[in-house]
Parts: structure tokens; sequence; C-alpha cells
């Protein structure tokens, strides 16, 4: 794991040499990121699943840094150096580049962080680049941008605090020896709860994911959607449960109203959208409020479930803002009001959209049925009259799914040109891993 | 000012007749620039007690002297040296007043005289501005001073009310209530004198404050103002340096809280963040540079200027001034959104003139900011999780 990181500290540096040739920064950079992904994989095979602790824990000297990998941790991990090549086969331009491989190694270096300042640091660092990602003129809009920095860091602002009374209380930072007095619980609580609200949006505080998702590039977009919602949810799992585990019954009640409303409001807000980009965000906030859900629920199979239905939800999503992507290449708007019968001019795309539809309902065969049946399953364990409400909800997103690959895909044909092979082979691995984890599950 | 023997002062004092024939010569043409201003930070170095603080200034103002150009700027700033020098060590109230008089007036005469070509009007104003409200303010504090004579018959600093002292010191710094001096001159004065001006003063008032003088009122007002008018006052500036001058303020305001709550290793440390940070920001040639010293003053992780703000937020808390925090984390985002904006404007935009800074002038300057860099983002890295 520390290899990984060294890996991308080192593809960093290399990617400053070369600055005129354009061509060679694109291979560099995908090599670079390929080989974490060869790394993971490795981590992979040497993981010891039987195991309920962590693994591979590196302390560094006397310092409470700390790093280590659990299974949550672990399929995350390898989730995000999926999607990363991904990305740089969608980028552009050097600048791009550099912000992406910058914000790999944030992203990694926070999904294996013990320490709970790290933590905060590290995905707090890869605001700005978030900031410069989504403001670039062209594609991206201002608003959006300023949205998500300053919700982000007001929700880091009360953690700070938090921060410093964790540490007065147990004399340091890091989760593997934080046990915390159950009087301090409260408001260490309160402030965890403030900021992963935010970042794994919950019903008040999810404002920003809509214009983010939007506004932000394809491969910003990918990135967004794939990892970033699920710092979120192991900051959940890592950062709150172990550490204030009272507080987390005490505030299931309002977590399970916010996370119901926001399941609801984004379903149903779906339907009244325009923007093709907007229904896929908001389809992510109902699948994050279900994890959440699942999260607090704390139930023998939640930490299971909830991180399954993060993988499924990073597998699905992404290839939907790809193809929503391919979309806006071809005809250079997003408004769903302009596409129409795409089923006859691009066939594969559609299917591929189609699929992914379906995979975006929770249809069998897919991982997102799997998971929230999982999730739904430990929900049921603790307060079964949500769990039918939800069962009944899951049907509204059938609703905009239909809807929506119904207004793109058939009627009346305007044509354009059919998928290319580099793009389809953008999606391919997302296909293939959907595919196969809907099959066999692990 | 003690030295060790009588013939470091001999050489002291030599060095210094040097110095000053050097500059008469310098303005003949007779000597190279360089040499002159190498020998005046030797001096500088040499005439140094033996401690940290001072030690911190000398080094400062070594790195400040290597910005100018000309004869009277080099004396003047020895000449001001001179007085923080004695300022630092000063527990007599005449002496205080004199060192600070003779450190602000050196700025003065520097603004005035340091314009060139068509902003020298502007520069001349800026300097009468200064000149008056803090001639305004050390003749208050001189009438005070005088008053506690009358009374006490004594003129050391310790056990006097200490109200008028706080005032002038304040007033020198920039902080709130009595700020406009500050967002004028930012913006009139040329950049090496910016650069001596935010970041040399407040060292050496910071440094007395926090080692040879106590205070026994407490400064929350000042605080609030100065985080609040720092964070609001900047959304309207057109200008750059204005702007940067608004966050000087906010950054003041958070040094005071440090002092406040009596950390004055946070303000230390948040200072010497602050002072690098300048150095950086007037001396920039690259948008990248920009964008770190942006970054660092509004207080994102990983770069330095987080850590000075979690630190001082961390002893504010730990000596419970929750309000005070709390005022302190609101500013702390409204700040935000001016850095994202001069961020947006510098890096998204695309115009021709902004972002392409002419690499220019010395090489002197651009070694200062890329060592500065080097040393600004991984230096705070390891901090936090030692101890």
């Amino acid at each position: 794991m520390f290899i990984t990181l060294f890996l991308l500290t080192f593809a960093l540096s290399l990617i400053l040499i070369p600055e005129s040739q354009a061509y060679v920064v694109r291979t560099w950079a995908f090599i670079a990121t390929l080989l974490p992904m060869w790394a993971l994989t490795w981590c992979w095979w040497t993981f010891d699943a039987s195991g309920h602790g962590l693994q591979m824990v590196v302390i560094l000297g006397r310092s409470h840094l700390a790093f280590g990998i659990d299974a949550v941790a672990l399929s995350l991990m390898l989730l995000t150096t999926i999607l990363f090549p991904i990305c740089m086969m969608l980028l552009r331009s050097v600048a791009g580049f550099m912000t992406f491989i910058l914000l790999e190694v944030l992203i990694l270096g926070a999904l294996c962080i013990l320490d709970l300042l790290g933590f905060y640091i590290l995905f707090e660092a890869s605001l700005i680049l978030l900031f410069l990602l989504i403001g670039r003129a062209p594609y991206g809009s201002l608003d959006a941008a300023y949205k998500i920095v300053l919700y982000t860091m007001v929700g880091s602002l009360v953690l700070l605090p938090t921060l410093f009374m964790i540490y007065s209380e147990c004399g340091t930072t890091n989760v593997l020896y934080m046990t915390c007095a159950s009087n301090y619980q409260t408001v260490l609580g309160w402030g965890l709860l403030a900021v992963l609200a935010v970042k794994i949006p919950l019903m008040p505080v999810h404002l920003w994911l809509p214009e983010a998702h939007v506004a932000a590039p394809t491969a910003g977009s990918v990135l967004l959607a794939g990892v970033l919602l699920k710092l979120g949810g192991i900051g959940f799992l890592r950062f709150m449960l172990p550490v204030v585990p009272e507080f987390c019954v005490s505030v299931f009640p309002l977590v399970s109203t916010l996370c119901l409303i926001s399941f609801l409001f984004s379903t149903l807000s779906t339907l009244r959208q325009i923007d093709l980009k907007k229904i896929v965000a908001y389809s992510s906030i109902a699948h994050m409020s279900l994890v959440t859900l699942a999260i607090f629920s704390q139930s023998e199979f939640s930490a299971y479930s909830s991180s399954f239905l993060m993988i499924a939800h990073g597998l699905v999503s992404p290839a939907l803002f790809l193809i929503v992507g391919i979309l806006y290449d071809r005809a250079h708007t997003k408004y769903i009001l302009y596409f129409s019968g795409l089923g006859a001019s691009m066939p594969i795309a559609c299917t591929l959209f189609f699929l992914f539809t379906l995979g975006n309902l929770a249809f069998p065969l897919f991982p997102n049925f799997i998971a929230e049946v999982l999730c739904l399953v430990s929900i049921f364990a603790v307060h079964e009259l949500l769990a039918y409400v939800f069962c009944v909800c899951q049907v509204l997103a059938a609703a905009y799914g239909f809807w929506a690959f119904n207004r793109v895909a058939h009627g009346i044909a305007r044509g354009p040109s059919d998928i290319s092979r580099t793009e389809f082979h953008t999606i391919l691995p997302l296909l293939i891993g959907v595919l196969w984890l809907g099959t066999k599950p692990m | 000012m003690l030295w060790n023997s009588i013939y470091e002062l001999d050489l002291c004092l030599g060095l210094l007749l040097l110095i000053f024939f050097g500059l008469f010569s310098l303005r003949n043409g007779h000597v190279a620039l360089n040499h002159i201003r190498f020998l005046c930070q030797c001096w500088l170095l040499m005439i140094t007690p033996l401690e940290v603080q001072d030690y911190a200034l000398c080094l400062l103002t070594i790195v400040l002297l290597q910005s100018f150009h000309s004869f009277e700027a080099l004396l003047f700033l020895l000449l001001g040296y001179v007085g923080q020098l004695y300022m630092l060590h000063s527990c007599n109230l005449v002496s205080f007043y004199v060192c600070l008089e003779a450190q602000t007036l050196c700025v003065v005469v520097l603004c005035g005289l340091l314009a060139r070509g068509a902003s020298t009007s502007f520069s001349v104003e800026a300097a009468l501005k200064f000149l008056l409200l803090s001639a305004m303010v050390s003749g208050m504090a001189l009438f005070w001073f005088s008053a506690m004579y009358q009374r006490t018959g004594s003129l050391e600093m310790i056990g006097q009310e200490t109200f008028w002292i706080l005032l002038v010191m304040l007033f020198k710094l920039g902080v709130a209530p009595m700020h406009l001096w500050s967002v004028d001159l930012y913006g009139s004065i040329p950049k090496s004198l910016l650069l001596y001006l935010s970041t040399a003063p407040k060292l050496s008032l910071f440094t007395f404050w926090a080692s040879s003088w106590h205070h026994d009122y407490s400064v929350g007002v000042f605080i609030l103002f100065s985080m609040l008018i720092g964070s609001i006052g900047a959304y309207g500036q057109p200008a750059l340096r204005s702007l940067f001058a608004y966050s000087t303020i906010n950054e003041i305001g958070l040094l005071l809280l440090a002092v406040e709550t009596a950390g004055f290793h946070t303000l230390y440390q948040h200072l010497s963040i602050y002072i690098i940070t300048q150095l950086l920001l007037w001396n920039l040639t690259d948008k990248r540079l920009f964008l770190i010293c942006a970054v660092s003053l509004a207080g994102l992780p990983p770069f330095a200027g987080f850590f000075g703000k979690a630190w001082i937020f961390w002893h504010a808390m730990s000596v419970q001034a929750f309000s005070l925090l709390a005022a302190a984390l609101l500013c702390t985002v409204l700040s935000l959104v001016y850095y994202l904006r001069v961020i947006r404007l510098f890096w998204v935009t695309p115009v021709h003139t902004a972002a392409t800074f002419i690499g220019s002038q010395n090489q002197t300057t651009l070694t200062s900011a890329c060592a500065i860099t080097l040393v600004f983002t991984p230096v705070m890295l390891i901090k936090p999780f030692i101890v």
C-alpha cells in the first residue's frame, strides 16, 4: 500500500518533466495509473479474507500516523484504481493529468489512513483541485465549484474543533487507539456527522452534488460519483462507528429520517429533470442514502452490504456518466429534449445505456440488486417499517430510469454516429465488472 | 546591547563606517550594489545579540534587504533594524517610544522616497497618510506616558497601565478599527517595501509582545473586529493589493487570538508561516506559486497555512475560548470565498494578460521564491503527527 503511494508520487514527479510533448505525457500518465491497479490487485491476492481486523498496517515511527487496509477499504481502493485509468483515457490536457494524478494520491491516501486528522487533511486537500476542475470556463460553472468547496469546507470546519477535542480526550487521533468516554460522544458525533453528511450527501446538505456532477468534465464526474462519495461512506464505517457507537445508535432516528427524505426527494426530483447528467447525479444521492442507512443500522451485515452497494454504485454511475459524456461529445448538449431515437443510430451505445440503467434500478443479475437486497436485510433487522417503506420506494427508481431511457433511445430517429472503439473500451471494464459482480458476487 | 568584547564593537563600528562610505560611493557609481548589500547584511548579522528572536528578525531583514536597490533604502532599513532590535528589549517607556518611532519613521520616509515614475504621487500620498495617523497615535501615547510619569514618577513599563502601549502597538500592526492606513498603503508602495512593511514590523512587535511585555487588557474586541473586517472587507476590492491587505488584517486578527489565549508557540508558528507566505506572495513569477500562496492563506490542507491556523484553533479550544473560536471559524469560511475568487481569476479565465508573469528581474528574487516554496509544502506535514 505504501508502494502504491510511492509509485504515484513517483509518477507525479515524472509528469513534471516532459511538458511540451502532450503525447508522451498522456502515455506516462496512463501507465502511472495502471501501476497502482496492479499493486492493489496484488494486495487483494495476499489479503486474508477470514480475519476481521486491519491488515497491512504501516505505522510511521513514533508518530500516530498509520495506514491500514480492511476489506471495505481494499475493495474501495481497487475500485478507485480501476476508475482512474478510465479517467485518464478521457483527459486531454497536461494540467488535467497533473490534477488527476494528484487526486489519485490524495484519495488513495484518504482511503487507507487510520488517523482522523490525516483523513481530514487528505480529503480537504482534494477540494482545491476539485474547484479548479469544476470551475473551468467552457464546460463547467463557477457556481457549482463554489458550492462544492463551501459546503465541504463548512462541514469540515465543524469537524476541526471536534478533532481537537478528540485529541485532548484520547491523546491521539489514530482510530486504532480511540475509545471515547461517553460524556463527549455527543459533541464528537455531531462534528463527524456534519462533515460526513456533506460528503456522502444527506438531505439538507446535498445541494452541491447535482451541480458539481453536472459542471464537472466527464472524467471529473466519473471520479466524483465513483470515488469521492465513497470517502464519506468509509468515513462513517471507519471513524464514526468505532469511535462514537452510542451516538450512532442515538442519532439513528434522525439519520434514518434524513436518509428516507433524501431518497424520496432525489428520486422524485429526477422525474422533473431535463439535464441527463442531473438525472444520474440525483440517482447517486438516492443510492448513497441507502448506503448511509445500512451503515447506521449496525446490524450483522451492515458493513458488508453498504460496502457492496458502494462498489456496485461505483461501477454503474461512472458508466452512466461516461455514456452521457459520449452523447455530449456528439451533440454538445445534455438536455434530454434534444436526444431522441438514438436506438436507431447508436445501437451499441443504447445497449450499454440500457444495461447500466437496469443496473441503476437494481435489476436482478446486477450487483446493485444484490447489494440493495442485503442493505434492506440489514435495515430490516433493526427497523422493519423503514425497510418496508424503502422496498416500496425502490419502485420509484424504475420510473426515472425508464423514463430517461425511453426519451433518449426511442422515438423518432435523429441520429449522431455510433460509439467509437475508444469510447467502448473506456466503458468496457465497467461493463465487465458489473456483469461479473452481478452474477458472482464475492 | 551587549557585545562580547570590545574588539567586536570596534569591528562593528568600523564596518558601519565602511558601509556609509560604500553607500556614498554607490551613489557616485564607484562600487557595485551587491557588495555593499552583502556588507550590510554581514553587519546586521554581527550586531545582533545572541538570542533566537533577534536572530529571527535579523534573518528576515537580511532576506528582505535582498530586494532593495537604492542607497536610501539600505540606509534606512539598517536604521530601522537597529530601532526594532532595541525595541525588542526595551523595558522603559521612553526607549519603547523612541525605538518604535525610529522604525516607523524609517518606513514612512521610504514610502515617500522609493517611488518610481508614475506612481510617485500615490506613494507620497500614502506616506503622508501613514505619517499623519501614526504621528497622531504616537503623540497620544507620548502624552499618556508623560501623564504616567507625572503620576508615578517612574518610566518603567512593568506595573503601569498598559492600555496605550497596547493601542499604539495595535495601530502599528494594522488591527481593525485602526486599519485604514494599511489598506491605502498596500496599494501604493513599491513591492519590495510592501514586503518589508507586511513582515518586519509584525515580527518585531509580536516578538516584543510575546517576550518582553504583559498586557492586562483583553484584546477580544479587536480580534473580532479584525477578523470580520478582514473577511468581509475584501469582497469589494478591485485590486489585488488591497485584497491582500484585508487578508493581512484577517491574519493579524488570528495572531491576536493566539496572543489572547496565551499560545505563544502557536503565535510564532503561524507568524513564521505568514511571513513565508508574504515573501512568496510578493515575489511571484508563476501562477502555480500563487495558487500555493492563496490556498495556504485560505487555510486549506495540505499547505502550511492550514497547520498554522489549526494550532491556533487547537490552543484556543484547550483554553475554552469557544466564542472567539466560533468567530474565527466563521471568518475562515468567509475569507475562503474571496481566495477562491482570486484563484479562479488567475487560473480559469483565459485572458492573455493575467496568468503570464513576465519572468522578472533578478536571480535573487527567483531563488528566494523557489527556496521558500520548497520549504513550504511538506514542512508542516510531519509536525502534527509527532507528539
